[in-house]
């Protein structure tokens, strides 16, 4: 990691950063699209009839996997569109420094939407809880940079294959499930009143799981972006 | 290859012998409790495939062999078969001995899981036209989904466990003669295994090898 | 019983289907690499 690398990282994040602050398209794309899962879950389930406090973490969960789905499918679209994928690595020692800052930015929009989502999903499933929300953030960041970690090495294998659409979430969501089910346990605890200590295994293991894979992609970058 | 042949095809025998008549009947579970001797040497044997997926692809990164691709490709093949070996037993022992077809159990959990990666890995394969990339990308994909596997594992036993004790750990409760009639049905699983990839990455090879000639209009490289 | 039974006859069916189906292959490739001709193989290409 050296002078090179963080340049790197900085540079690919300022673009992307100044690219959204221009449009603002991720996250209100990512936004409403976390909000209409929301809404058709809400319809699913019918929280008039049931109480969906027992199942709030699952439902909460589901729609961040989704939106995070669609983000990391997203990641590389410009540089495809504009044919400047191989470009984007130019220099061998790019490769990694531009995942991580595409893992940083997605991260970082995804965390934003889930901020705006958190009060209208407590409301609209009528669920009354108050989790110890500095517990429930840091949760909420550890399991989206897990699901993002993985989620970008896979949409620059995705992006190259036919189908890529269809392809991503078959090959992202098995690799996600200790991620879904360690944030849902650790939801659960914390919307039960329990403080991040009760579900202290879960989460070592969920920020296990997210420095492995950021770890291993890092490295296996390099040979993603070979050309 | 001959030789893995040679040695697994009379081991199978020896292994149903082991497991349907040498080997005592469980007490509570009756003659049901049989199907182990495949459930768990087919779940022991999808490992393997799975971890050589893994070492494939990681030499390959190194080496840059396209028979080492070939490799991780037929092993991923017959590691999916073992899995859906592992899975249908575990549906038909869990039925004969719980009740149910399907019981979220840890082990047969990831062993779904793991299905469900290595099916993705070879619907992949498919997707990918350039066989460089092809082979860099499952690779990656390989070791990746390796990686998952003891993280897998790890939260399903903790999410929910009713599965009979770890035969592996210390503390066995199981009888010495089925400990054994396990033994020989692992070792004649592994065997088979081992075989069964030898096999499916020969057929890789040489048609690869009839590929790579149709391409070039000249001699066929054979390998 | 009869679950052991499918058990066992689930396992050796999809083992024997899959090693008949590559055994298969390997002869009709084999047979095909050897005839010349077919892929160039001192002959006229397809």
């Amino acid at each position: 990691m050296n002078r090179h690398f963080w340049r790197v990282v900085a540079a690919v994040m300022a673009r992307e950063i100044t690219a959204e602050l221009r449009g603002r398209e991720t996250v209100t794309a990512l936004g409403a699209f976390a909000l209409v899962v929301l809404v058709i879950f809400g319809f699913a389930l019918n929280p008039v009839a049931v109480d969906l406090e027992p199942v709030f973490a699952g439902v909460y969960w589901l729609a961040l996997a989704f939106a995070a789905l669609v983000a990391v499918g997203r990641s590389f679209a410009r540089e495809k569109e504009a044919g400047t994928l191989e470009a984007v690595a130019a220099l061998p020692a790019d490769a990694g420094a531009v995942y991580a800052a595409k893992v940083a930015v997605t991260t970082l929009w995804l965390a934003l939407v889930a901020a705006l989502l958190t009060p209208p999903f407590f409301v609209l499933l009528d669920v009354e809880a108050s989790p110890p929300w500095g517990a429930w953030a840091l949760t909420t960041l550890a399991g989206l940079a897990g699901l993002v970690s993985a989620g970008t090495l896979l949409s620059a294998l995705a992006v190259h294959a036919r189908g890529a659409d269809l392809l991503l979430p078959l090959l992202l969501l098995p690799l996600e499930v200790p991620v879904l089910m360690a944030a849902v346990r650790i939801g659960e605890s914390l919307l039960a009143g329990e403080p991040l200590s009760a579900a202290g295994g879960w989460f070592r293991l969920l920020v296990g799981y997210d420095i492995v894979f950021f770890v291993a992609a890092l490295v296996l970058f390099d040979y993603v972006a070979e050309v | 290859m001959r030789l893995l042949g040679y040695a697994s095809l009379p081991a199978i025998p020896v292994a149903l012998y082991m497991a349907l008549v040498a080997a005592p009947t469980e007490a509570f579970m009756g003659h049901s409790q049989r199907i182990m001797y495949i459930h768990v040497p087919a779940a022991i044997a999808s490992y393997l495939s799975f971890a050589i997926v893994a070492a494939a692809g990681a030499l390959y990164l190194w080496r840059r062999r396209d028979h080492l691709d070939a490799l991780a490709h037929a092993a991923a093949e017959v590691g999916v078969l073992f899995t859906t070996i592992t899975l249908l037993t575990g549906s038909l022992w869990g039925r004969a001995a719980w009740g149910w077809w399907w019981t979220w159990d840890p082990r047969l959990t990831t062993t779904l899981v793991l299905w469900l990666i290595y099916v993705a890995y070879l619907i992949m394969r498919q997707a990918i036209d350039d066989p460089e990339r092809r082979a860099r990308f499952s690779a990656i994909f390989g070791i990746v989904g390796f990686l998952d596997v003891p993280v897998v594992h790890l939260s399903v036993v903790w999410w929910r466990s009713i599965h009979p004790p770890n035969f592996a750990g210390g503390g066995t409760t199981l009888d010495p003669a089925m400990q054994q009639a396990l033994a020989v049905c692992a070792a004649a699983f592994l065997l088979f295994n081992l075989f069964l990839i030898a096999l499916r990455w020969r057929v890789e090879r040489l048609e690869r090898s009839a590929a790579r000639a149709r391409a070039s209009g000249r001699g066929a490289a054979g390998d | 019983m009869v679950y052991v039974f499918a058990g066992y006859a689930v396992a050796f069916v999809l083992m024997l289907a899959y090693v008949l189906r590559l055994a298969a292959r390997v002869a009709r490739l084999e047979a095909d690499l050897r005839r010349p001709g077919n892929f160039g193989d001192g002959g006229t290409v397809e």
